[in-house]
C-alpha cells in the first residue's frame, strides 16, 4: 500500500502531438469574442491576457494573423498620464501590465507608440529605499514586482535608470535556505517567484548569486511521476509551473536535470483536440494563459515546430535578436 | 432591460448587507435560470447566496460603473467623472464578490477609505467576507495590507509621541517604522528584555491581530497550501504585531495541532519556519541560544519524527526537516564558537557553502535563510510554552553536530530499509541526497 | 485530514441502496453542503454497485479518496475522506461500522431498509470520533489483519465505470441528483484553478 501521491494520472487517450494550428485557431478566436461574461470577468488582467495570446501566436509564427494596428493603438490607450499602464481602459496603473505593455510593443516593434520616458519614470518611482519596488503607488511589495521592473526597463534599453545594488540585495533577501525564493523577506520558496527573482538576478547579470545546484535541486523534485511540474511541495502539476521551473532551471544552467520525456508527455497531454489550448491539467478548461506557458515549455524542450523562446522574458528569441538584446545564462 | 434587472439585483444585494450586517460567508448557488420569478440574493443563517444565472449580468454592470468612476464609458471612450460614494461602494462590491483580484476596484475602496466614506474595520470585514468565496485572492490580501497599515499608522501617530524607532519597545503604542518597506528587514526585533515574563504589552491593538489572524486562518482552511494566506499571516505578525516575543510563542504553539492535521500543507509548516527564525532573533547570547532555543527546534523535530511515521509518503514533512535540520546546525556552530565573530557571517557560510567560488556574497544577506543571532545581549528565559506538548525537552550534552547528522542520516536509511510505501522511501532517499550535498558543501569549505 | 461521509449501504443482484449516511460537511460552503452531500451518496452508491462483493478499494476522484469495503454478504461500507487520511485507519474504520452495524440492525431488515425504516444512529459519532485518525484509536500503530496489498486502487470514478459508461450521462440520467446539484456538477467542471 502507497499513500497517495498528489499528481493527476495522464489518460490513456490524452494528446501526444502538438496541435499547432489549433492553438492559433484558439488563441486567434479568443480575442474576437468581446462580449463574452468570460471575457469581461478577465479584464482586469486583459495586457497581460494578449502579451500570452500574441506571444503565443509569434512562438507558432502566426503573429500576423492578429490586427497589429489595433492592438498598439489599444496599448497606447491603456498609458496613464503617470506613464504607467492598466491592464485594460480605464483600470488603475500597475508594474505587472506595465511590462506587458512592453513585451507586446516590443513584439511589434511599435515602442514609438507610447511615451516612454514617462514609463521609464512611473518604473523608477516605485523603487524603494531598500530596493524593492511597489507594484503601484498603493504600496504592496513583491519580489515579482522587481523583476517587472527590471524586465521593462531591460526591454527599453534604461536599466540603469534604477539603483540596481539595491534592488539586487532587496532581491537576495528573499532567498530562502533551501535555495529557493519567495514573494517578501522569509517567504516560502515558490516556483513562480523563484521564476521571478533568478529572472531578476538573469536580467541584471548577478545569477553567480544564486546557489544553482540547491535551487537546481529543488526545482528537479517539482517533477511528479506523471511527469508534471508542481510549483511547490505537494501540490498538482500544473502546466504554467512546469514553464516557471523549467525556465528557471534554463537560466541556472540544469535543465538538463529533469526528466524532459515524461514532462513533455504531461504538456502534450493537457491540451484540448476539440478547442485547441492548453489546461493546466490534463481534461480541465483551457486559457490563453496556460497555451503560452505549454507552448513556450515545449520550446525550452527542444521542439522543432515552435521558434525559439527566451527563458527570462518568455519572448521569441527572434526579437529579442532583433533588438540587440542579450542575456548571459549559467552554463551547465 | 438587462441593464434594469441588473440595478435591481444590485439594490437586493444592498438590502440584504443592510438587513443582515452580520453576514460572514458568501456563497454562489448553482443555478441555471432565473426560477419563480424570485430575487437571486439570498440570506439564510448569516450566509449570502446569489444564484449563478444573475453573475453574468450583475457583473459586467457593475464593472461598468467602475469604469465610469474612471472616467470610461463601456466603450472604452473618455467620459466626465461623476462619483457618488454609495453607488461606488456597491457597484466595487458586486465586483469584488465575484471578481476578487479587480484591483481598480480595490483601489477605489482605498480611495473611499482615503475620503472618510468608508472605515478601514468596515473593509475589512468586507474584505474577510470576499476571502471566504475567493481564499487565495491576492489582491484582496493585499488590500488588507493596506487598510491594517492605515489603521496602525494611525494609532502610532495619535498614541506616541513622535519617538525614533529605536525606543519604540519601551511605548506601549505601535511603531510605524518602515511601514513602506513591507520587509522583514526594516523591523527592529523588540527588545529581549521587553519581552521577558510577559510583561511588555502587545504592541498593537489585541482584537485587531486576533481577528486578522482568525481570517489567515479560515482562508488556510479553505484553501490547502494557501501562499498567500500565510504570507501574509507572517506580514501580520511582523508588521502589526512587530515580532512580538508573546505572540510568536503564541502562534507556534497556535499552530502546532493545526499542522498534526494538514501534513501536506507545506505553507502552514513554512509559517512555523518563519515563526522559528523570529524567534531566534530573540535569544541573543550563545547560552540562551543552547538552552532555550535549542529546545525549541528538539520539540519540533519530535513532532516531525512523530508525523513522519505515522503518516508516510509527505513531502512537505520531509521538507520542514530540512529547515529545522539546518537552523540546528547553525545554532550549534554559534553555541561552538560564540565568540568568534557575529553570527550574520557564521550562518551566512554556512548558506554560501553551496556556492562554488562565490564568497563575495555579502553575509547579511542570508539573514533570512537561517536568522540571525547578535550576541551582545543578556539571555533570556524561555517562556513556559516554548516546548510544547507539555513536557520539557531537554538537550543531550552529547547531541552533537555530528551526532544529529548521523541521526538523521541514520532516520533516512531505517525509512529506505522498511517502509513499504514506495512514496516514503523516495522521499528519505531525496533527504538523504539533501544532506549529503550539505556535508560536501562543508567539507569543500574548510579545503 | 478530513473525513466527510460515511455510508452503508446494500448490494444484492448487482442493486444497490443506501442503508444509512453520515456527513460532516463543515469544510464546505454553506450552498453548497446540499450538492455535496448529494454527489457523496451518488458517488457511493456508484462505487458500490461497480465494485465485487469481497473485495477492498479505493477511488481517487480529484482530491478526494472513496475507500470503499464490500462483504460477501453484500453489506458495503463507503468512506469518503481527503488525501491525508490514512487508508489503513479508512479500513479499519469500514470494518468497525460493518460489524457494528450488523450487530444492532438485524439481516432481513437490510433488503428493503432505507434510512427512513433503520435504527442506526452511530454513523455521525464514527465520523466525529475518527476526524483525528490518532485519538480514535490505537490502530494507527497495529499492523492489522488486513492485507493491504489486495486493496485496489482506481485512479478516478471513471476507471470504475463499466465500458461504454460515462460519468456525465449517469449524472444527467440520475433520479437523486437535484438540478441543482447538476449544474454544481457542471460548473465545478468547467472551473480550472487560475493562478
Amino acid at each position: 500500500m502507497s499513500a497517495p501521491v498528489k499528481d493527476v494520472t495522464i489518460p490513456e487517450d490524452a494528446p501526444s502531438d502538438l496541435l499547432l494550428n489549433k492553438h492559433a485557431d484558439f488563441i486567434a478566436l479568443y480575442g474576437a469574442k468581446k462580449d463574452d461574461y468570460e471575457y469581461c470577468m478577465t479584464e482586469y488582467l486583459r495586457l497581460s491576457g494578449m502579451y500570452w495570446g500574441l506571444t503565443t501566436m509569434d512562438l507558432l509564427g502566426q503573429l500576423e494573423r492578429m490586427d497589429r494596428q489595433q492592438v498598439v493603438e489599444f496599448v497606447a490607450a491603456c498609458q496613464h498620464d503617470c506613464g504607467g499602464f492598466g491592464a485594460s481602459l480605464g483600470h488603475d496603473p500597475h508594474l505587472l501590465y506595465a511590462l506587458s505593455a512592453v513585451q507586446i510593443l516590443t513584439l511589434y516593434d511599435a515602442l514609438d507608440a507610447v511615451n516612454v520616458d514617462k514609463l521609464v519614470e512611473f518604473v523608477s518611482n516605485l523603487q524603494q529605499p531598500d530596493g524593492s519596488f511597489f507594484g503601484d503607488k498603493w504600496g504592496e511589495v513583491d519580489t515579482r514586482f522587481s523583476f517587472c521592473a527590471v524586465a521593462c526597463l531591460k526591454l527599453l534599453d534604461k536599466l540603469s535608470a534604477i539603483d540596481l545594488e539595491k534592488a539586487t540585495k532587496f532581491v537576495l533577501s528573499c532567498m530562502n535556505f533551501d535555495g529557493g525564493f519567495g514573494c517578501r523577506p522569509g517567504s516560502e520558496s515558490h516556483s513562480g517567484q523563484i521564476y521571478c527573482c533568478v529572472g531578476f538576478l538573469a536580467v541584471t547579470g548577478q545569477l553567480h548569486h544564486v546557489n544553482a545546484d540547491l535551487l537546481g535541486w529543488w526545482l528537479c523534485e517539482r517533477q511528479l511521476p506523471s511527469g508534471g511540474l508542481n510549483g511547490r511541495p505537494e501540490k498538482l502539476p500544473d502546466v504554467c509551473y512546469s514553464w516557471w521551473v523549467l525556465a528557471s532551471l534554463k537560466m541556472i544552467g540544469r535543465l538538463h536535470w529533469i526528466d524532459k520525456d515524461k514532462l513533455r508527455t504531461f504538456i502534450l497531454a493537457c491540451q484540448d483536440e476539440e478547442t485547441g489550448g492548453f489546461a493546466d491539467r490534463p481534461g480541465d478548461m483551457v486559457d490563453p494563459f496556460h497555451t503560452l506557458f505549454g507552448i513556450a515549455g515545449l520550446s525550452l524542450l527542444g521542439a522543432a515546430e515552435v521558434k525559439t523562446v527566451n527563458p527570462v522574458l518568455c519572448m521569441p528569441e527572434d526579437t529579442l535578436r532583433r533588438i540587440n538584446l542579450h542575456i548571459e545564462l549559467l552554463s551547465s | 432591460m438587462a441593464q434594469e434587472l441588473a440595478h435591481r439585483i444590485l439594490s437586493d444585494l444592498s438590502t440584504a448587507f443592510q438587513r443582515h450586517p452580520n453576514i460572514d460567508e458568501v456563497g454562489f448557488i448553482p443555478c441555471p435560470t432565473c426560477q419563480h420569478n424570485r430575487s437571486p440574493v439570498v440570506v439564510e443563517n448569516n450566509k449570502l447566496g446569489i444564484e449563478t444565472w444573475c453573475l453574468e449580468l450583475i457583473f459586467p454592470y457593475a464593472h461598468d460603473k467602475v469604469l465610469r468612476a474612471r472616467g470610461r464609458d463601456d466603450n472604452g471612450r473618455k467620459i466626465k467623472v461623476s462619483r457618488s460614494a454609495r453607488s461606488l461602494l456597491e457597484a466595487t462590491r458586486a465586483v469584488l464578490l465575484v471578481q476578487a483580484d479587480c484591483l481598480t476596484a480595490w483601489n477605489i475602496r482605498k480611495e473611499l477609505v482615503e475620503a472618510e466614506d468608508l472605515k478601514c474595520i468596515q473593509d475589512l470585514k468586507f474584505a474577510a467576507l470576499v476571502l471566504t468565496k475567493h481564499p487565495k485572492s491576492s489582491e484582496t490580501f493585499a488590500h488588507r495590507r493596506w487598510l491594517l497599515k492605515q489603521i496602525v499608522q494611525k494609532t502610532t501617530s495619535t498614541s506616541l509621541q513622535p519617538s525614533p524607532v529605536s525606543q519604540a519597545s519601551h511605548t506601549n503604542g505601535l511603531v510605524a517604522g518602515d511601514q513602506a518597506s513591507g520587509g522583514a528587514a526594516a523591523v527592529p526585533p523588540l527588545n529581549a528584555r521587553g519581552t521577558k515574563s510577559g510583561g511588555a504589552e502587545l504592541p498593537c491593538d489585541e482584537k485587531l491581530l486576533e481577528t486578522e489572524l482568525a481570517v489567515c486562518q479560515s482562508s488556510a482552511e479553505r484553501y490547502p497550501s494557501n501562499y498567500y494566506a500565510w504570507t501574509h499571516r507572517a506580514w501580520v505578525v511582523e508588521q502589526v504585531a512587530r515580532c512580538h516575543y508573546k505572540i510568536l510563542i503564541k502562534e507556534l504553539s497556535d499552530t502546532r495541532h493545526w499542522i498534526s492535521r494538514h501534513i501536506s500543507d507545506h505553507s502552514g509548516l513554512q509559517y512555523r519556519q518563519f515563526l522559528i527564525t523570529q524567534l531566534a532573533t530573540h535569544f541573543r547570547s550563545a547560552d540562551a541560544l543552547q538552552d532555550e532555543f535549542l529546545p525549541l527546534l528538539t520539540a519540533e523535530f519530535e513532532l516531525l519524527t512523530d508525523l513522519i511515521t505515522a503518516f508516510p509518503g509527505h513531502e512537505a514533512l520531509w521538507y520542514h526537516r530540512r529547515y529545522v535540520f539546518q537552523q540546528w546546525e547553525s545554532v550549534l556552530s554559534m553555541c561552538k564558537c560564540p565568540k568568534s565573530d557575529n553570527s550574520a557571517s557564521s550562518t551566512g557560510k554556512n548558506q554560501t557553502h553551496l556556492q562554488q567560488g562565490h564568497p563575495e556574497v555579502p553575509a547579511e544577506l542570508y539573514a533570512h535563510s537561517a536568522s540571525s543571532f547578535s550576541r551582545d545581549c543578556k539571555d533570556s528565559k524561555l517562556h513556559a510554552t516554548v516546548v510544547q506538548g507539555n513536557k520539557k525537552a531537554k538537550v543531550d550534552p552529547a547531541y552533537t553536530e555530528h551526532h544529529t547528522l548521523q541521526s538523521e542520516l541514520e532516520l533516512c536509511r531505517n525509512v529506505m530499509a522498511t517502509c513499504r510505501d514506495g512514496w516514503q522511501v523516495r522521499l528519505a532517499g531525496s533527504y538523504q541526497h539533501w544532506l549529503q550535498q550539505r556535508i560536501l558543501g562543508q567539507d569543500n569549505t574548510s579545503l | 485530514m478530513k473525513l466527510y461521509s460515511l455510508s452503508v449501504l446494500y448490494k444484492r443482484e448487482s442493486k444497490v441502496h443506501l442503508l444509512m449516511g453520515g456527513y460532516d460537511l463543515q469544510s464546505f460552503g454553506y450552498f453548497q453542503r446540499g450538492s455535496v452531500k448529494e454527489f457523496m451518496v451518488f458517488t457511493s452508491q456508484i462505487i458500490v454497485e461497480r465494485c465485487r462483493e469481497g473485495s477492498r478499494s479505493t477511488v481517487k476522484e480529484q482530491e478526494y479518496m472513496c475507500h470503499c469495503y464490500i462483504r460477501t454478504d453484500g453489506l458495503g461500507g463507503v468512506l469518503i475522506a481527503d488525501h491525508e487520511y490514512p487508508q489503513r485507519v479508512a479500513f479499519t474504520l469500514l470494518n468497525k461500522v460493518l460489524d457494528d452495524f450488523t450487530q444492532k440492525v438485524p439481516a432481513h431488515l437490510w433488503p428493503d431498509g432505507n434510512q427512513n425504516t433503520i435504527n442506526y444512529t452511530e454513523l455521525d459519532g464514527f465520523l466525529a470520533k475518527y476526524q483525528n485518525p490518532r485519538e480514535a484509536d490505537s490502530m494507527m500503530k497495529i499492523q492489522s489483519e488486513l492485507d493491504e496489498t489486495k486493496i485496489i486502487l482506481h485512479k478516478s470514478i471513471e476507471a470504475v465505470l463499466e465500458r461504454g459508461e460515462k460519468l456525465d450521462d449517469l449524472v444527467a440520467k440520475s433520479e437523486d441528483l437535484s438540478v441543482q446539484s447538476k449544474t454544481f456538477y457542471k460548473t465545478a467542471k468547467k472551473q480550472t484553478s487560475a493562478v
